[in-house]
């Protein structure tokens, strides 16, 4: 009997472990993409060019699940990630502009 | 007696006891099989007011950044945002950075170029106002009263030695930025060292300064520098 209570509060334990950590790594992912937004406001406010922002970009990014695009306009966007944010990087003398996109996601 | 009597009661407690946890077990064994469907929530406010200021940068990296100029770059904003996700939101021009203004105190002469826009934040549908976001660019020179000869080439110039305060500083109710952009000089006579944060020490050449009139009845030399952002910087000094 002693074995069978044991072996039912282990199994609710387990269960009860792998739910929260499913619920965590969930919660984690809605949280990321949030940074991902002012990751790319702060490289706009420090870079003016589409290749230092991208650098600052990928620097606020390090180690984090996202991916950053490089679109002239026009350009069909195809990330893998779903929530997705972009800012375009006008340069108005030459009249050009370049669209930097950055995804996060679960 | 009273033995089989207590162990009965034990066992029935056990047994309770098994069947809450097994029950327990069932209902969060069902919970975690329950597929949670994640609602993206888009964050709103820092992308749309950063991208604000780069426009306005890019703007007066273009030369003049009137009123026009910059609701047309805001139209194009508004034109990428059906193909792209801007999370751009309703944008007015209030003012732009040109013509500017020039003060004069003393020694001491600033000018500022400062750009408003008004945009809708979540908050503007229950406050009836819309919020601000404001871009300053200010450059406050002062000559320090040395002048000295500098040989380049074949040619001799004379150089007014200023000192330069070129500040940019961001506002917006999602952030306040004050940067210290760098500075170069358009020609290779002229010198340039930063002394701190956004004090710099110029060496403007005469020969390649424009006269101009700083202010009613004050007459003075225009230099320019350019920032790391290509927008030109105007050292106003008395000659």
């Amino acid at each position: 009997m002693r074995h069978l209570e044991a072996a039912a509060i282990g199994l609710v334990f387990a269960i009860a472990a792998a739910y929260m950590a499913v619920l965590s790594a969930r919660q984690a992912s809605s949280v990321h993409h949030l940074g991902a937004q002012r990751a790319l406001a702060w490289a706009l406010l420090n870079a003016q060019k589409p290749e230092n922002v991208t650098q600052l970009l990928a620097l606020a990014l390090n180690g984090t699940q996202t991916e950053v695009l490089l679109s002239n306009p026009g350009e069909p966007l195809k990330p893998r990630l779903p929530v997705c944010y972009s800012a375009a990087l006008v340069n108005a003398t030459s009249n050009e502009v370049k669209v930097v996109t950055v995804c996060a996601g679960p | 007696m009273r033995g089989t009597l207590k162990t009965r009661v034990r066992r029935k407690g056990q047994l309770a006891l098994i069947g809450v946890i097994l029950l327990a077990s069932t209902l969060i064994a069902l919970l975690s099989l329950y597929e949670l469907q994640p609602k993206a929530a888009y964050e709103r406010g820092h992308l749309q007011a950063a991208q604000l200021v780069h426009l306005t940068r890019a703007c007066m990296a273009s030369g003049s950044c009137t009123r026009e100029v910059l609701a047309l770059l805001v139209q194009r904003l508004y034109q990428l945002n059906q193909s792209y996700p801007l999370r751009m939101h309703v944008t007015y021009v209030v003012q732009a950075p040109n013509p500017g203004s020039v003060s004069v105190a003393g020694n001491t002469i600033s000018v500022a170029n400062t750009t408003i826009f008004e945009i809708e934040t979540l908050q503007t549908p229950f406050t009836n106002a819309y919020e601000q976001v404001t871009v300053s660019v200010t450059a406050r020179s002062e000559t320090t009263g040395r002048r000295y000869e500098k040989q380049v080439g074949e040619k001799t110039y004379t150089m007014v030695e200023v000192k330069v305060t070129y500040t940019h500083s961001y506002t917006s109710p999602f952030f306040n930025v004050a940067l210290c952009p760098a500075l170069r000089a358009l020609d290779k006579v002229a010198d340039l060292k930063r002394l701190s944060r956004c004090e710099w020490l110029l060496g403007a050449p005469l020969e390649l300064s424009q006269p101009v009139d700083i202010s009613a009845g004050v007459k003075g030399y225009r230099y320019n520098l350019m920032d790391e952002f290509g927008v030109r910087v105007p050292v106003l000094f008395r000659g």
